[in-house]
């Protein structure tokens, strides 16, 4: 399957005054308790919080300066994030609703090319009302140094999944094509389970597990490429001399990603989106049997994905620990969710109630990991 | 695999993300608990569709059952995912928190930057009431599922199988239903959003139609598809103790006092077929006519069938539709029920032709001597040459959510 996944959308200061609606202070205070407009920039950062009282904020956010940037509301203490507002550009204003109860908060500016400035502190006390839970900053370095762990992992495992894919090359070249049919999916599942280093492999993501969709002579299409392209020859009687160049080429594409990776740049938000992104993916392509060329394997390669996103929170688990307090649910509902799968016969013969339970899992799980990305968004803390 | 049970290593709660957020919110006009009292202000109200409208979430009743039909409507079945009783109980908490924010209105909660947006933001910043109304009800094998089989209303099961239908199991039962109505469409599709997004791990959907009523058009009941006046004789308020809602002392379990058994059937209209009948005939079928509602043995809408002096029905039809499902007498009073359909639409079928029909839903104190009683002297009427039934379910529309502390089921599961 094609694993279509996220670049991060357009920086501060490449949009024009886009406006980001947060959404709104709690249910429990409608009213709003100030309306105060506050200075976005490098010299009055933060200013114009004169009359902080407990409740619901609305505040009219203001770039005065020269550049665009991003701005946090943090605890003064802490510099924990409330809220963001990324990005905002020069002479953009915009709302941001948010309840705040006692604590002591300032805001933070990130201006584009300047060291980020903390505005003055500000201390609400007394009220009733509660603040969201604040997140601390993750910063590009926290993430790089896991994007790097995540990319010697998968270095470490092109070795086993080049040996697979010789080997299911060297069926097919002898016209063995039973044996292809069970060295396959060895192979396959392997690949499957790296589903958060596809954006280092580049456009060889696509040679090597691509679908024919977009391809305007769909399967019959000859720049359909790779495993399924493999499976649905291998599925559909295609013979030996048909799939010896498929099987050629996928084995070509798969020795060239070592070399690829190694020269990739991988974007550090890769792994906290991929840790959400590789279970919508099964449930896009695989849960609804879009990609099953005819090996039947579908819940196999999701318990694959799902193995991938162990992965991936094994890495994040160190940022994640402090942050996110469901982070054990969700390790446990991972787990279950994987060993369910792997347990469950084939897609086509589950009944109705077992594919429900899979599909009420998988999309659990799915809900579960969608915090991860925004927690783990990196955001400017420098200075 | 074995599917419909839980690991208890597991825990509870473990598969619904548990954050429901309440709302304090502002009741403009209602059918809640207290509708019966005022049924006069009920209809007044209605004529508010356009301002915002709150229909109070919390009674003795389910809110979305006595009103008049809003504009827009989603049925949608479920099936349980989760099979211990106390997971259940969890997962209704869940809907009923979800289903009190949503029909009082209101902010949704502002969550950082910890979470993705807790709200779809489909209708703006603010999520307004929309007149909308949820209306939970469970089938029997709620009941099997979690081995509740004494607790299951007396006469509540898979729905039967009638002599004219032509049911697809995929579009059949479900271990429960949410009935959501409300003025516009993107209200209920919000609400549908956000309810299923709540409650992924516990339930699944099994099967979904949308509704819609059609205006009054010029006056009076609004139309279903077949270009007829429907809904005309349902019973007056006063009547729904003794003809819709479970009472105490029934011979039902004590925790469905309040209830009330509800029927959807989904009934598609062969509709190109129908347009080519002529008028008399289609009146015939039916026993009014098309125009105005009006009984074949009246003049205005609202003139009762009058079919004492008529035994062999030469003024209406002894087959007529109206005249089988309530042939007005002192035996067969008990018998009716209050329907609250709504026209659907599904694009076409493969040959090209129009796939719309009418939602059916009824409620009613007693299945057996409301609605299955009507459905067997339909039997083979005229009227099913052009419609035929394709799915649906019978479910137990559970008693009202009281206050702030209760919640949907608590009486069955607590």
């Amino acid at each position: 399957m094609p694993h279509p996944h996220r670049t991060r959308a357009a920086g501060a200061g490449a949009a024009a005054a886009l406006v980001i609606a947060l959404a709104g202070c709690t249910a429990a205070s409608p009213t709003t308790s100030t309306a105060p407009t506050i200075e976005v920039s490098v010299d009055r950062c933060g200013a114009g919080w004169t009359d902080p009282v407990p409740g619901a904020q609305r505040f009219t956010v203001r770039n005065t300066d020269s550049r665009a940037g991003e701005v946090y509301l943090t605890d003064a203490r802490t510099g924990a994030v409330y809220a963001e507002i990324d990005p905002l550009a020069a002479g953009a204003t915009t709302q941001l609703d948010i309840p705040l109860g006692a604590g002591s908060y300032a805001f933070r500016c990130a201006m584009d090319d300047e060291q980020t400035v903390i505005g003055p502190a500000v201390t609400i006390t007394g009220g009733a009302t509660t603040s969201p839970a604040p997140v601390r900053a993750v910063s590009q370095a926290d993430l790089i140094d896991a994007t790097r762990q995540y990319q010697s992992y998968v270095s470490g495992r092109l070795p086993l999944l080049k040996e697979l894919t010789d080997t299911l090359r060297a069926d097919v070249a002898r016209g063995d094509l039973a044996a292809a049919r069970s060295d396959w999916l060895p192979a396959h599942l392997l690949y499957e389970r790296l589903g958060a280093a596809y954006g280092g492999f580049g456009d060889l993501d696509a040679a090597v597990n691509g679908l024919p969709d977009g391809l305007p002579r769909g399967v019959e299409d000859p720049d359909w490429t790779g495993f399924h392209r493999l499976e649905y020859g291998l599925w559909h009687r295609q013979d030996a001399a048909a799939l010896r160049p498929v099987a050629d080429r996928l084995a070509a594409s798969v020795a060239d990603l070592a070399a690829t990776l190694a020269q990739a740049q991988l974007d550090p938000l890769t792994l906290s989106l991929r840790a959400h992104e590789i279970t919508e993916n099964a449930l896009q392509f695989e849960l609804t049997g879009r990609t099953d060329y005819g090996s039947g394997s579908g819940l196999a390669t999701v318990a694959a994905n799902l193995d991938g996103t162990t992965t991936v929170l094994g890495i994040l688990r160190p940022l994640l620990a402090d942050r996110d307090p469901r982070l054990p649910q969700t390790l446990t509902l991972l787990d279950r969710a994987r060993k369910d799968v792997a347990a469950a016969p084939p897609l086509a013969r589950l009944t109705r109630s077992q594919r429900e339970h899979i599909d009420a899992e998988i999309s659990q799980l799915a809900e579960e990991l969608a915090p991860v990305a925004s927690m783990l968004e990196p955001r400017r803390a420098d200075r | 695999m074995n599917t419909r049970r839980s690991d208890p290593a597991l825990g509870r709660r473990q598969f619904l993300r548990g954050a429901a957020g309440a709302a304090a919110g502002v009741a403009l006009a209602g059918y809640g608990a207290d509708a019966l009292a005022h049924p006069d202000a009920a209809q007044a109200a209605d004529a508010s569709a356009g301002a915002d409208r709150t229909i109070p979430f919390h009674g003795r009743h389910q809110a979305g059952i006595l009103p008049p039909r809003q504009a827009a409507a989603a049925f949608v079945a479920f099936d349980l995912t989760v099979s211990p009783p106390a997971e259940a109980a969890d997962l209704l908490r869940e809907i009923t928190a979800r289903a009190r924010f949503l029909t009082a209105g209101g902010t949704p909660p502002n969550l950082g930057i910890s979470a993705p947006p807790s709200d779809s933001g489909v209708l703006g910043p603010r999520v307004p009431a929309g007149g909308l109304t949820a209306t939970l009800g469970v089938g029997a094998s709620f009941f099997d599922v979690l081995a509740l089989g004494p607790r299951r209303p007396v006469r509540l099961r898979a729905m039967d199988t009638f002599p004219n239908d032509d049911l697809d199991p995929a579009r059949c039962g479900g271990d429960l239903i949410l009935q959501l109505c409300a003025d516009s469409r993107d209200v209920v599709l919000h609400a549908l959003r956000d309810i299923a997004r709540h409650t992924r791990g516990g339930m699944q959907v099994r099967w979904r139609i949308d509704g819609f009523d059609s205006p009054s058009r010029p006056t009076g009941t609004s139309r279903n598809l077949l270009g007829f006046k429907d809904g005309i004789a349902n019973p007056a308020p006063a009547e729904s103790d003794r003809l819709i809602w479970v009472v105490p002392d029934s011979g039902e379990p004590g925790w469905a006092a309040g209830g009330s058994y509800q029927v959807v059937r989904v009934i598609r209209m062969l509709v190109e077929f129908w347009d080519r009948v002529t008028i008399s005939e289609q009146e015939r079928m039916f026993g009014r006519r098309r125009d105005s509602g009006a009984p074949l043995s009246g003049s205005r809408e609202s003139d009762a069938p009058d079919y004492t002096d008529d035994p062999k029905g030469s003024a209406i039809p002894l087959d007529a539709h109206i005249r089988l499902a309530n042939p007005r007498t002192t035996a067969t009073d008990a018998s009716r029920m209050l329907r609250r359909g709504y026209n659907y639409d599904l694009g076409t079928d493969i040959d090209g032709n129009l796939d719309m029909g009418l939602v059916f839903t009824a409620f009613q104190q007693n299945l057996d001597r409301q609605f299955v009683a009507v459905q067997r002297r339909l039997a083979d009427e005229p009227l099913v040459d052009y419609i035929s039934p394709v799915g649906g379910g019978y479910f137990f529309a559970l008693p009202g959510v009281r206050d702030a502390s209760d919640w949907y089921g608590r009486a069955l599961l607590a």
